[in-house]
C-alpha cells in the first residue's frame, strides 16, 4: 500500500498526517518526509497516526527518532491514534511511558499549547 | 473431528512483499473463527515481524531464494511457519528492551521486532535450518 504523508502547520505544531501501512519497506519515505519538516524549521510535530491500519517495529523505531530529534533541537512530538492496535504496541514496547497517544490533533493541541516561531 | 487446512504462500526476499503476506496471513486467520479481530492483528503483526527478518537475513547473506510462509488452521491454534534462507542467527542474542523507567530505553530504534513477536504470539519457536532458519508463529484459541 503507498504511504501518503500530508503536512499542514496549525498553531505553530507541523501536522504530519500519514495513510497507509507503515512497515520496513515504506518506514524509510516516512522518515524521510519527518526528517525534512525538522530540517524546515518545524520542532515541534503532531504526527497523526490515526489512518494508519498496520505499524511494525520499523515504523516505531522511525518514532522513536523522531521523538528524540525534536527534544534535542527544544522542541516536542506528540502522537495521534485511536487505534487500539497502536496503543498495544506501545503499551508491550514500553513507548506508552516516553510518549502518550491523543486522541485527536484538537486535544493534542489543546494539551501541549501553541507554539511561538 | 479436527479440521485442518494448511495455505503455503511463497514471495521474493523483498519488503515490498510484506504487505501481501499481511494480506494472506489475516485473511486466511479470519477462517479459524475462534480468533478476535485483535488475536488476528496480533499474528498479522508477529509474522510481519518474522519476515522482515527474514527478508534482512538474505539480503546480509545476498541469497534471492524464495522465503516460504505456511498457515495452518485446526481447531485449537493458527500456527505460521516463515522459512528463510538467510544463513541463521541467535534470536537470544538480541538484546532485551530496557524497562519502561530506564532512561537507555529511547537508544532502543532498532532491535523491538523479536520481543514483539514473543509477546503477541502464545509462542514462537526459532528452528535452524540447513541454510536458514524456521520461525513458527503459534495464535491460540
Amino acid at each position: 500500500m503507498d504511504l501518503n504523508v500530508v503536512l499542514e502547520e496549525r498553531d505553530g505544531w507541523a501536522v504530519v498526517r500519514v495513510h497507509g501501512d507503515v512497515d520496513v519497506a515504506s518506514a524509510p519515505r516516512l522518515r524521510e518526509h519527518l526528517v525534512r519538516a525538522v530540517s524546515d524549521g518545524h520542532h515541534h510535530v503532531i504526527l497523526d497516526l490515526d489512518d494508519v491500519h498496520f505499524i511494525d517495529s520499523t515504523g516505531l523505531g522511525v518514532v522513536i527518532g523522531m521523538l528524540k530529534r525534536t527534544r534535542s533541537l527544544g522542541g516536542d512530538l506528540r502522537l495521534v491514534s485511536t487505534r487500539e492496535m497502536l496503543a498495544r504496541v506501545f503499551e508491550i514496547t514500553g513507548l506508552d511511558k516516553a510518549l502518550p497517544i491523543d486522541l485527536s490533533v484538537a486535544s493534542a493541541l489543546a494539551a501541549a499549547g501553541p507554539v511561538g516561531r | 473431528m479436527t479440521r485442518v487446512a494448511t495455505v503455503e504462500l511463497t514471495i521474493p526476499p523483498r519488503s515490498d512483499y510484506l504487505a501481501l503476506v499481511r494480506l494472506v496471513v489475516a485473511s486466511t486467520a479470519t477462517l479459524a473463527d475462534f480468533l478476535t479481530d485483535r488475536r488476528v492483528d496480533d499474528l498479522r503483526l508477529a509474522v510481519s515481524e518474522a519476515c522482515a527478518n527474514a527478508v534482512d537475513g538474505q539480503r546480509a547473506q545476498g541469497s534471492s531464494l524464495p522465503i516460504h510462509i505456511a498457515i495452518e488452521l485446526s481447531a485449537e491454534a493458527v500456527t505460521v511457519t516463515v522459512t528463510d534462507h538467510g544463513g541463521g542467527f541467535e534470536p537470544d542474542a538480541v538484546d532485551p528492551i530496557p524497562a519502561a523507567d530506564d532512561p537507555g530505553r529511547l537508544r532502543h530504534e532498532r532491535g523491538l521486532g523479536i520481543p514483539l513477536m514473543r509477546s503477541l504470539a502464545d509462542d514462537v519457536r526459532f528452528t535452524p535450518t540447513t541454510n536458514g532458519t524456521a520461525v513458527r508463529i503459534i495464535v491460540e484459541a
